[in-house]
């Protein structure tokens, strides 16, 4: 065998300290994620479904129904929404998808210590989530921003700051979601059944959660809630009079993030931990 | 480069693994030394494969351990550069080629492009590298799998039934990459329930059946060679065997007119029959198979461990 490269190997993987491992486990994951079509494909789908829903959303917008503050981050919002749902599958895929190709056999050869590699997962589908989300929101702004504004509707009284935690709040809320689409798919380990328990969870159950006057305070906590407040805070929920008052943004990202870890680390103790055979 | 090439030795010990009731591995133990190749063999469903997985840290033993030059798999320092594995239920995402493959998950880091077509040449498939692993027959797979498990020119190599899939010429080509990887000092384990297929390749064996181990020894141990003859009169042979004191000479009597001796060589026998005037028909050595002695081992459970040991 020719020695020069596999010194190369030896140096470069070499490294007993937990960084280096991290590093490794980072660049497999990176490697995993842009050798199939997944990323861009499902990447693609998010931006055009975002802009569709931006779209109809400006098109349909009411100047008596809402502020103008509200038609813009309500059509921002809801291309967000839409666009972390197709991310948030991507992130599932990432764990779920390995245990239906039987890749994940190689993964834990490669990275043995399971909680490092969906460490590792929740790191890189987390930077994916968040180069999608500046794509989205920078397409989304780009359509609705004009657009209001030639029909009057962005009559300056958009806020800098408003639209700054609209663009931030929803590049942010993309990102997390992805992380947490790890979370589930490692929780749960099939991707058709995390996929639908995703979905039923944020179009049904939430939904439903928000719709009941008891129970709604705690809607701004789940994470669809916590993901609206991110960009659309102080405001309630789905801008209607009665909804759940939403959450500061900082507190919003730090409940969003938290359900990521806490998911992960039930999962690590839980399925991850299980035999691979 | 010295300290990843230092040979590295696998040591099983007192592991078991147990699925619900049911125990798969119970109590096993053995050693896997360098330089040579070890036939992991036994029937199908003997433990075999939970052993290996137990091995790589993809199955947590329920008691033992298992060492890969005396750490845990999980604590090696770079376990891609220092193991390469071959298993069964390993899989491909259909739509990654063979080369991104192996790139993303052999390597870890740092694996050149030029190594990988090295080792994509040497397995047969520098022509399909760059095509998806959905258009792969299952000898591409199998190969694409091997490539994985060279990639690093890792001194352990643990193949887990490697010759599935392939065709004759692909299972000729898998033992002499095989007894290569042995000379050039690595640690070879290799699982199979084929045992002709891996006879005239491993210097070692460890034969487990039902969880259990019920050989571990080298394979010339395995050789003991027998002596078929077959004459006019058997019984009279076997008379002049016994009476001229070939005290460790076996005879079992197979038929009307065949002998098999054990301890004894075909020209002493000869001799003997000359001397005692019986005309000999055939007279062959047969040297003692591993098939043989996979199917006394773990036919049934009359033959048990202790009836091994004591024949070793």
């Amino acid at each position: 065998m020719s020695a020069p490269t596999l010194e190369h190997v030896a140096t470069t993987r070499q490294g007993g300290d937990a960084s280096a491992r991290l590093r490794v486990a980072l660049h497999i994951e990176v490697s995993k994620l842009v050798t199939t079509r997944t990323w861009w494909v499902l990447g693609l789908v998010a931006v055009a479904v975002a802009v569709l829903v931006t779209i109809l959303t400006v098109a349909g917008a009411n100047p008596s129904d809402h502020s103008p503050l509200d038609i813009f981050t309500g059509a921002l919002i809801g291309g967000v929404q839409t666009a972390y749902m197709i991310t948030a599958i991507v992130g599932i895929t990432a764990v779920a998808g390995e245990y239906r190709h039987r890749t994940i056999t190689a993964s834990y050869l490669a990275v043995p210590h399971r909680g490092r590699l969906i460490s590792a997962k929740l790191i890189v589908l987390a930077g994916y989530g968040l180069i999608v989300g500046v794509i989205v929101v920078a397409v989304c702004t780009a359509v609705a921003a004009p657009w209001l504004s030639a029909r009057s509707l962005l009559n300056g009284t958009l806020s800098a700051a408003g639209l700054t935690r609209a663009i931030v709040g929803g590049t942010a809320a993309i990102a997390i979601m992805t992380a947490v689409g790890v979370a589930v798919g490692a929780l749960l380990r099939n991707q058709i059944v995390a996929v639908g328990v995703l979905l039923v969870y944020l179009f049904a159950i939430e939904q439903t959660i928000n719709s009941i006057a008891a129970v709604r305070p705690i809607y701004p906590y789940l994470p669809g809630g916590a993901v609206q407040s991110l960009a659309f805070s102080g405001h309630r929920a789905f801008g209607s009079a009665t909804g759940a008052v939403l959450l500061n943004p900082w507190l919003a990202a730090l409940v969003m993030i938290g359900y990521a870890v806490v998911i992960t680390a039930i999962a690590v103790r839980t399925s991850i931990r299980r035999d691979v055979s | 480069m010295q300290t990843r090439q230092a040979p590295c030795e696998i040591r099983v010990d007192a592991v078991r693994k147990r699925f619900g009731r049911n125990a798969a591995v119970d109590d096993v133990s053995f050693t896997v030394q360098p330089g040579r190749v070890t036939g992991f063999l036994g029937p199908n469903g003997a433990g075999k494969t939970t052993t290996l997985r137990m091995l790589l840290g993809l199955i947590t033993p329920t008691a033992g351990q298992t060492l890969i030059g005396g750490r845990r798999y999980e604590e090696l320092d770079s376990p891609s550069a220092t193991v390469g594995a071959l298993l069964e239920a390993n899989g491909f995402h259909p739509g990654r080629s063979g080369r991104d493959h192996l790139r993303t998950y052999a390597g870890a880091a740092g694996i050149p492009d030029k190594r990988i077509d090295e080792v994509l040449d040497r397995v047969g498939l520098a022509a399909a590298g760059r095509q998806h692993v959905r258009g792969y027959s299952l000898g591409m797979r199998q190969r694409l799998g091997i490539a994985a498990a060279l990639l690093t020119d890792p001194p352990v190599l643990i193949c887990d039934e490697p010759t599935n899939g392939l065709d004759p010429e692909g299972i000729r080509w898998l033992r002499g990459l095989l007894r290569d990887e042995a000379a050039a000092g690595h640690t070879v384990l290799v699982s199979s329930h084929l045992l002709t297929e891996m006879q005239h390749i491993v210097d070692a064996v460890v034969v487990i059946d039902h969880g259990r181990v019920v050989f571990d020894g080298d394979v010339d141990a395995v050789g003991t060679t027998a002596v078929r003859v077959t004459c006019t009169d058997a019984a009279g042979l076997s008379a002049a065997i016994a009476s001229h004191g070939d005290a460790s000479a076996v005879v079992d009597t197979v038929g009307q007119d065949t002998l098999v001796l054990h301890g004894v060589d075909a020209a002493r026998v000869g001799e003997l029959a000359r001397d005692a005037g019986i005309a000999l028909s055939e007279l062959v050595t047969e040297s003692g198979n591993l098939e043989d002695l996979f199917f006394k081992l773990t036919d049934t459970d009359a033959v048990s461990a202790d009836t091994v040991g004591a024949s070793r």
